[in-house]
């Protein structure tokens, strides 16, 4: 198969491709996945170069064990950036002492320019992304920062919970009170 | 728990990563059991997948695409290299193959496990089987081939998650991550070791949390010397 006739692929059929480990499947998914893999891992470990340690790995990984990627657990996406998100908290446990970083830094950040080409799925994919930010930027202080702390700094419940000094049961129910609105976010933008 | 299912909160905290070991291994032991909390864990995937999707793009440097690319094709064209090997040797090649797949280890197990067992079997041709020294119940052997030899382990722990056994290959100084592997559901695995092991190679096993790791993050489960 060529390279355009890989990239006409959707996701889920460009997997397989993989599992039989076609390098050529690999760029595409490199391709398409890569920036907000990266984006991910530098949102969470806070350095660059920390960053492209863990995206590295992370894709490496992916492409060793390709046959692994079930549908049933959701996108390709968000199974690619479930093992980024493990790899960079990984990462920073492994760093002991170090804090997570739970505000980006808006200087560093480099929006990509809007003049690039996107793809439609690509292009919904970033306005989605704007109206999550959005929601969660509208969430109450209290359950953005639980939600934040358990996703981006890999803190437990419990742990939070003593960071914050509320009771367990508190941080829970902020935990679900957030995401359920998330949900309903998402909800009314399909 | 909520009669004989997790609280909602608990969910939530599992799909956000945010329960403890213990908390999280009780969710993974029920809910695939269990059509409610399963369809609770599925509608709340959306939601914990936008979250990674929601941060600022950042543009990654185009050296680690060179790099990552680079490393693939080399993979790809070692893989291939022994698939030629593989039909040119039939099921022996077949055996040979690094990092395959445990549900077709396990097939062929169930088929030629006492061939393997014999010595010569999975190891490729050198003929000689050292015993592993391991801790928590574990046994097993390794059959030394030329170009490829085999673990055949037993008494092997189930694994949760995304949990795999890492093997690595250890020569002075040096380490190499091999082939990484699950266990059937009685704790059995065999699995290649890919390339020539030189006599006092070590060949180790570690638990990992997920595959992919370059060092071992957990002490060696057993060790195989090569005499």
């Amino acid at each position: 198969m060529t390279r355009a006739e890989l990239q006409r692929l959707a996701d889920e059929d460009l997997m397989p491709r993989l599992a039989r480990e076609d390098p050529l499947a690999f760029e595409v998914f490199y391709d398409r996945h890569a920036g907000a893999a990266y984006s991910l891992a530098y949102r969470i470990v806070g350095s660059r170069t920390a960053a492209e340690d863990v995206t590295q790995e992370a894709l490496i990984s992916i492409w060793r064990s390709g046959a692994r990627y079930d549908r049933a657990r959701g996108s390709v996406r968000a199974w690619t950036l479930g093992i980024v998100r493990n790899r960079a908290i990984d990462f920073l446990r492994k760093e002991q002492g170090r804090s997570p970083k739970l505000a980006a830094g808006g200087e560093e950040l480099l929006e990509r320019s809007a003049s690039e080409e996107l793809t439609d799925t690509e292009a919904l994919r970033r306005e989605t992304a704007r109206e999550v930010r959005g929601a969660i930027k509208d969430l109450p202080d209290d359950q953005s920062k639980v939600i934040e702390l358990a996703y981006f700094g890999g803190f437990s419940h419990s742990e939070i919970a003593e960071m914050l000094s509320e009771p367990l049961g508190t941080v829970k129910g902020r935990m679900r009170l957030g995401m359920d609105k998330i949900r309903a976010t998402l909800a009314e933008g399909w | 728990m909520t009669g004989n299912h997790p609280d909602r909160d608990d969910l939530v905290a599992y799909s956000l990563g945010a329960l403890g070991p213990r908390e999280a291994a009780e969710i993974e032991a029920h809910a695939p059991g269990c059509a409610r909390c399963t369809r609770e864990l599925e509608a709340l995937l959306p939601a914990v997948a936008v979250l990674g999707e929601s941060v600022e793009q950042v543009e990654p440097p185009p050296e680690m695409r060179e790099r990552v690319l680079a490393i693939v094709r080399e993979e790809a064209g070692r893989e291939q290299e022994t698939a030629t090997r593989r039909e040119r040797h039939g099921w022996r090649g077949f055996l040979l193959r690094p990092a395959m797949g445990l549900a077709a280890l396990a097939i062929v197990a169930a088929g030629i496990g006492g061939y393997l067992a014999a010595g010569d079997g999975g190891g490729g041709g050198g003929g000689e089987t050292v015993p592993v020294v391991a801790q928590q119940g574990i046994g097993g052997t390794l059959s030394i081939g030329e170009q490829s030899s085999m673990l055949d382990l037993h008494g092997l722990h189930q694994l949760s998650g995304r949990e795999v056994y890492q093997v690595w290959v250890t020569q002075g100084s040096g380490l190499r991550p091999s082939s990484n592997f699950i266990p059937d559901s009685t704790g059995r695995a065999m699995t290649a070791v890919d390339g020539h092991l030189n006599a006092g190679t070590e060949v180790k096993v570690t638990r990992e949390p997920h595959p992919g790791e370059t060092a071992p993050t957990t002490p060696a489960l057993l060790t195989a010397t090569v005499e």
